[in-house]
């Protein structure tokens, strides 16, 4: 799915307080691609990601998804949070089962319960927690719990995962797995993803471009594009052309005018 | 006006020490026995020492002849008042409940009920007595007991409700709602099994309410039940019937708070 | 919520716009008294009531108005009562959970005791305090006295019980005594809870004083229900209901200016 952002803006607005959190986005993501978008706490990825899903209205500008513009929430798409928000009472299964039920509920429902169920079943051993089929979420630890909800997010078969720091509460060894884990999934589904993460390395690792958001209001400071060779081996990332990218990624927020620093004398 | 009242259900109270050893385990029984006996003897003691009346201080001994031998009339009695607390409790939480969805999910029912909610909360129900029998009467419809037992056992279900619907995940919402699920179906799978926790908690702290309703409109309106008989005994000065009823209250009371605290447990295994 | 002053604007406003601005928020609950008011006038309009069942609401307020003082030195009554057992079983409720919280051994004999009868309605103790304590203040006190003290306790245990273990622990880095501990970090770590107990505890001494006026009918706001219902004012029944309301309202609103005012701190985290 094909993503064309043109000129969002978004306001929000209380009795006492009035907050611009986007302001002039534009850019496009092209279908099948892996987008990362990096930037500051508070600078609006979440409410970008809630825009480009239709959750939320734009204060200005339109959201193109497949060149059809977005007015409100649409199926198709796929959402992975930075908690991962699983039903406590639920067991995994009925846990990933959860949007065929929504769709069902719905009344010009076309879901095929079986159809649902085989995928289920699928992506359970493609994440690599199909033993965990019947368990609950408070039997799983955080990183099987995000993969139950990752699973979650594909079973409709979107066309577009909108992944919101996903790896954000884990730790750095089992986020660089998860990593992997996600992108070998990407592969074999192939969709089109926006990530949103504020660690660098990872935007890197992951993604085909890495968008740089600026500071509230946010708005887009540039891109770097990731040309290194895909599929993307755990060894790259001690590689000269993916630290020379992560670089140039800190750059572009402004991070580490490490330059300046070093010439400082030490007296 | 006030939203934050905090009858929303409280962590569970350390009842002893965490037991560190196995000597520990055996002491959190072996104490309040101890400390039971202890007591019984200083009853006893005291009584001998001042020279109390028995009317004023009755010894262990009667209060233990009073249970032995008017157990059953004690325990018909309790069972008359359980069956308003029952019933008051049922009613309100009901009320209570349906308020809570209401409250949370109407911005409009929040703003014109929820003060007048509250304030019912904080004032003394039992200053409405008088004027709910000049209305009714005294075992007529609706019974002035249930009525106030349920003014009583509605409240914290409603604030338990009403934090356990507010409180569910918004990107759980958003899920939904990003599929097309409707609003209703977001209650109906997520919100409801979601708050199911704390209404349970709140339930637990209506039926405490409820005997408190019921109980003291037997005291001051003198009719059926547990507590009109403690009245009868007062007013003959039968200070061991008293201490014994109390006992037999606070058996119930306890039995009905761990009744509905083991039911939660059971409902909420895996939360 | 402090930030970029050129992405988030704090709106303007004055003291009368702010005071506009509350009114019109609670325009729903100003718009439902006043329809209960209308509804109380249409009913007597249709039914025709005995002003013995249901008088009317200027009949109410001459009562209020031609009784204010009586209703005013009783309420001071009341008030002064409730204020008593509130310290008396405040005090007590504080310093026996001090006393469970430092010793297991009272911890294990005694808070089984605690729990059996904090589900016991202290008005059930009620015919017993009015045999060993007889008509006079001391009663509604220590009826009071009696809720407070449990809820006071039962809050406090727990608010000590569940203070952040890394404060304490950095206050024994620090080589503190046990007794400065207590006094600078775990009680106020612990006031949250405390707080709480102390705002329904004065309403449930307030509760528990007006029932014991209620059935001892010497002073106090429950007498003056008793008297009124006796002498057959049901214009001063729900006139006296009235002014309960009112003041069991106040003394919540009380209670919880009590409770922002020593847990400032938490309130702002809670609400950020």
């Amino acid at each position: 799915m094909g993503i064309r952002l043109d000129g969002i803006g978004k306001i929000f607005e209380t009795d006492d307080l009035r907050v611009e959190a986007l302001s002039g986005i534009t850019a496009e993501v092209q279908d099948h691609e892996f987008v990362s978008i990096i930037g500051p706490s508070g600078c609006g990825k979440s409410t970008l990601l809630r825009l480009i899903s239709g959750l939320i209205p734009p204060t200005a500008g339109t959201t193109f998804l497949d060149d059809v513009a977005v007015d409100g929430p649409t199926g198709g798409i796929g959402f992975v949070f930075q908690a991962p928000t699983l039903l406590k009472w639920r067991t995994v299964f009925k846990n990933v089962m959860f949007p065929y039920e929504v769709l069902a509920s719905q009344r010009n429902a076309t879901a095929s319960k079986a159809e649902f169920e085989e995928r289920a079943h699928k992506l359970l051993k493609m994440a690599g927690i199909e033993e965990f089929t019947h368990a609950y979420p408070k039997q799983l630890s955080g990183g099987m719990q995000q993969r139950v909800s990752i699973c979650r997010a594909l079973i409709h078969d979107p066309d577009l995962l909108l992944m919101d720091e996903p790896f954000g509460a884990l730790d750095e060894f089992t986020r660089e797995r998860m990593n992997e884990e996600l992108l070998r999934i990407w592969r074999e589904t192939k969709k089109t993803v926006v990530f949103v993460t504020h660690h660098i390395p990872e935007a890197v690792f992951l993604s085909d471009r890495v968008l740089v958001m600026s500071r509230r209001p946010g708005t887009i400071l540039g891109e770097v594009e990731i040309d290194l060779p895909r599929p993307r081996l755990a060894e790259m990332r001690e590689s000269v052309e993916f630290l020379d990218r992560v670089v140039e990624t800190r750059h572009l927020i402004g991070l580490g005018s490490g330059a300046e620093l070093l010439s400082e004398d030490p007296v | 006006m006030a939203t934050d009242v905090e009858v929303v259900a409280p962590p569970s109270e350390p009842v002893a020490p965490p037991a560190r050893r196995s000597i520990d385990r055996i002491r959190r029984f072996s104490d309040p026995l101890i400390f039971g006996v202890l007591i019984t003897i200083g009853w006893q003691v005291i009584i001998q020492i001042f020279d109390f009346h028995p009317v004023v201080l009755p010894p262990p001994s009667r209060v233990w002849t009073v249970l032995s031998t008017q157990g059953d009339f004690l325990l018909e009695s309790m069972l008359d008042s359980l069956d308003t607390i029952i019933r008051g409790f049922l009613y309100g939480s009901l009320f209570g409940w349906a308020a809570g969805v209401a409250i949370t999910y109407s911005p409009i029912v929040r703003r014109a009920i929820h003060p007048i909610l509250v304030a019912l909360f904080v004032v003394p129900k039992a200053i409405f007595l008088p004027l709910l029998i000049l209305w009714w009467g005294v075992g007529g419809f609706p019974d002035h007991k249930i009525v106030v037992t349920m003014l009583l056992a509605f409240f914290p279900v409603t604030e338990n409700t009403i934090a356990g619907l507010s409180g569910v995940d918004r990107e759980m919402t958003e899920l939904s709602r990003s599929l097309g699920g409707s609003a209703l179906f977001m209650f109906r799978k997520i919100a409801l099994p979601f708050s199911l926790p704390f209404v349970l908690a709140g339930l637990r702290i209506a039926m405490t309410e409820a005997f408190i309703g019921t109980l003291f409109v037997e005291i001051l309106v003198p009719n059926e039940g547990i507590g009109s008989r403690i009245v009868d005994a007062q007013d003959v000065s039968n200070t061991q019937f008293i201490i014994a009823a109390i006992v037999v209250i606070a058996a119930f009371g306890l039995a009905a708070y761990f009744l509905l605290q083991w039911i939660e447990k059971r409902l909420t295994k895996w939360y | 919520m402090v930030l970029r002053s050129d992405s988030v604007l704090k709106k303007p406003s004055t003291w009368p716009a702010e005071l506009l601005r509350r009114l019109w928020n609670a325009k729903e609950l100003i718009l439902t008294l006043l329809a209960a008011l209308i509804g109380w006038i249409i009913i007597l309009e249709i039914q025709d009531y005995h002003p013995l069942v249901l008088p009317p609401p200027g009949a109410v307020w001459e009562y209020l108005v031609a009784e204010w003082s009586s209703l005013a030195k009783e309420t001071l009554w009341s008030f002064y009562e409730m204020l008593l057992g509130f310290a008396l079983g405040g005090s007590l409720g504080f310093a026996m959970a001090i006393a469970i919280f430092y010793s297991p051994f009272v911890h294990r004999a005694v808070y089984p005791y605690v729990f059996g009868f904090r589900v016991v309605p202290k008005v059930a103790f009620l015919p017993l305090f009015l045999v060993w304590f007889g008509i006079g203040l001391t009663v509604k006190v220590v009826m009071a006295g009696t809720a407070v003290f449990f809820l006071v306790l039962v809050q406090t245990h727990l608010g000590l019980a569940t203070v952040d273990p890394s404060l304490v622990e950095l206050g024994k880095s620090l080589k503190m005594k046990e007794s400065l501990l207590l006094r600078q970090i775990r009680i106020p770590a612990a006031l949250p809870a405390i707080m709480v107990g102390i705002k329904l505890g004065i309403t449930y001494a307030l509760t528990n004083v007006v029932v014991a006026e209620m059935v001892v009918a010497t002073n106090g706001l429950g007498f003056l229900v008793v008297r009124a219902r006796q002498q057959s004012r049901t214009d001063g029944i729900i006139a006296v209901i009235i002014v309960t309301a009112i003041v069991g309202i106040l003394v919540y609103q009380l209670g919880r200016a009590v409770e922002r005012r020593f847990t400032f701190w938490y309130f702002e985290e809670r609400t950020g």
